[in-house]
């Protein structure tokens, strides 16, 4: 799939790795510890299924696709974004990565709505052991979002004051990591919300 | 100037020895894992009562370690002095101030161990009571441990001289070690399951990756102090 | 603006977002659970998609060894595990 429009990526002959190795070690870190945490979701519903059906019934699936395309969407900008940017597109590479982070928002607002809906009804993460996982993993990735969220702030600012393209790395870096937020809730929606 | 230089090994090695005491007693103490915090009172009072020798050996010496967790605290505050130069010191205090709250729960809440112990004909509601207090501030205090190593993450990020202090990917890995802390403060929450006090997330993760982090710091710590103190005898020699 | 739009990047979230609708019709209604090919194509889907994010999106398509080997090995290990778990 080497489309003729990818931008000042790495070419094919030069191997590098985008901002820095420590990034990409923390990102598996991380990615390791949610497929533990997608592997205890699995074997503890095994031992209770019917449970976990029953209960899953009560959750709010378009809130959780809305939120999936929120992200893929948000990650398009992102990875969009780095593109301009390392064309000396300075302006329009900001104005994307606000997009991004608009996009992100929306996430917020979605999951805090669909978990004050959640409260309001009196389940809460001590209900049963299928809300237990379904609290603690999409609000320890809600966490990772706000700390997204925080990071595109950053990034973007970065890139403003970077107009010379000197800001790369630390753009990578945080686009690296937003990506992951991205690509954990894909794994994460359909386990939790959609897998019957 | 030797002394300084041997004093700053001896607190990075006290890690070290703080990892290879701490758990060896908690393995002893019947600690890994922990009593469930589903069990009733009377099953706790009989886990103290069966030699309890072994729970007033394992908490007075515990209490104790938590010397080393601090002076181990202040050799990392040292390299990051060094990263700070001439600028403010939030990065070295921050990490200090942490360092000795998160050794603080060697004290207060490993006291309750051995108080378990030392009457074991109290009453079992009284002793269940004392074995919650220690396990859950043993193990749910995460703040000050994670705020301990994100300081020395964004320290490590701030360095920018030629010769960090410590690699570059010692502060993602700071940072990976907070990330990991956090579940462990949720366990008040949870009686049973993955995120109790005895779970994957409550117990063996946080308490594995602590162990871990005070192994891999502690070796930086000493690479630097050696780096630092050939510099130092250098500087010396060649101003002679 | 036009000619910075990377035309893999955007292609590749078409693809996303297919198998995102894919996977939301493969669904079956209520709790019957009378087959587990759903449930496996749905969880294939999703690593398929973390596989191009990694790839297109995270630029590991350019990426030198062993850190696209590593994460392939994470993709192809967890997607193994979690399909295990599913149907055992």
């Amino acid at each position: 799939m080497n489309g003729p429009g990818v931008a000042a990526a790495p070419g094919a002959s030069a191997r590098r790795l985008p901002g820095e190795e420590g990034i990409w070690a923390f990102v598996l870190g991380d990615m390791l510890i949610f497929s533990l945490f997608f592997g205890t979701f699995l074997y503890y519903r095994n031992e209770q299924t019917e449970l976990f059906l029953q209960s899953q019934l009560l959750l709010n699936k378009n809130y959780g696709a809305a939120n999936t395309l929120l992200l893929l969407t948000s990650s398009w900008f992102v990875a969009t974004a780095l593109h301009m940017y390392r064309k000396q597109n300075t302006e329009w590479a900001a104005r994307f990565l606000a997009a991004g982070f608009l996009c992100g928002l929306g996430f917020a607002v979605i999951k805090v709505t669909e978990f004050g809906e959640k409260f309001r009804a009196g389940i809460t993460l001590n209900t049963n052991d299928f809300f237990m996982y379904y609290f603690m993993f999409t609000g320890i990735h809600f966490l990772h979002v706000l700390i997204g969220l925080g990071v595109l702030f950053f990034i973007r600012r970065t890139a403003l004051q970077t107009p010379d393209g000197s800001g790369i790395r630390t753009l990578e870096n945080g686009a690296t990591f937003w990506h992951m937020v991205d690509l954990l809730w894909i794994v994460l929606f359909p386990l939790i919300y959609l897998l019957k | 100037m030797e002394m300084n230089y041997r004093f700053q090994q001896l607190c990075a090695c006290s890690g070290l020895a703080l990892v290879f005491i701490l758990f060896p007693l908690l393995i002893l103490m019947g600690f890994f894992p922990p009593p469930s915090p589903s069990e009733g009172a009377d099953a706790i009072a009989a886990h103290y009562a069966n030699d309890s020798w072994i729970f007033l050996l394992g908490g007075a010496v515990t209490i104790q370690v938590s010397a080393l967790g601090v002076i181990w605290t202040a050799a990392i505050s040292v390299q990051l002095r060094h990263i700070e130069g001439n600028l403010p010191p939030i990065f070295s205090l921050s990490q200090l101030v942490c360092g000795v709250l998160a050794n603080s729960v060697f004290i207060f809440a490993c006291a309750g161990w051995v108080v378990c112990a030392f009457r074991p004909d109290r009453a079992p509601e009284i002793i269940q009571t004392l074995n919650d207090w220690a396990f859950i501030i043993f193990l749910g205090t995460v703040s000050p441990l994670m705020v301990q190593a994100l300081s020395i993450g964004m320290a490590t990020f701030s360095d920018e001289s030629s010769e960090p202090v410590f690699p570059r990917w010692a502060g993602f890995f700071n940072c990976w070690v907070a990330a990991i802390f956090l579940p462990a403060g949720l366990i008040p929450f949870f009686k049973s399951g993955p995120f109790a006090w005895d779970g994957l997330f409550g117990l063996w993760l946080p308490v594995g990756v602590f162990g871990g982090w005070i192994v891999v710091m502690s070796f930086l710590v000493l690479g630097a102090i050696k780096r630092q103190k050939a510099d130092a005898f250098a500087a010396l020699a060649g101003a002679k | 603006m036009l000619e910075d739009l990377s035309k893999a990047i955007t292609l590749v979230w078409i693809v996303l977002f297919a198998g995102s609708a894919i996977s939301w019709f493969l669904v079956p209604e209520g709790t019957q659970v009378t087959s587990l090919v759903p449930g496996i194509a749905i969880l294939s889907i999703a690593f398929f998609k973390v596989r191009l994010i990694l790839l297109y999106f995270m630029e590991l398509r350019f990426s030198p060894q062993p850190w696209r080997g590593m994460f392939e090995a994470w993709t192809i290990g967890a997607w193994g595990a979690v399909v295990y778990l599913y149907v055992a």
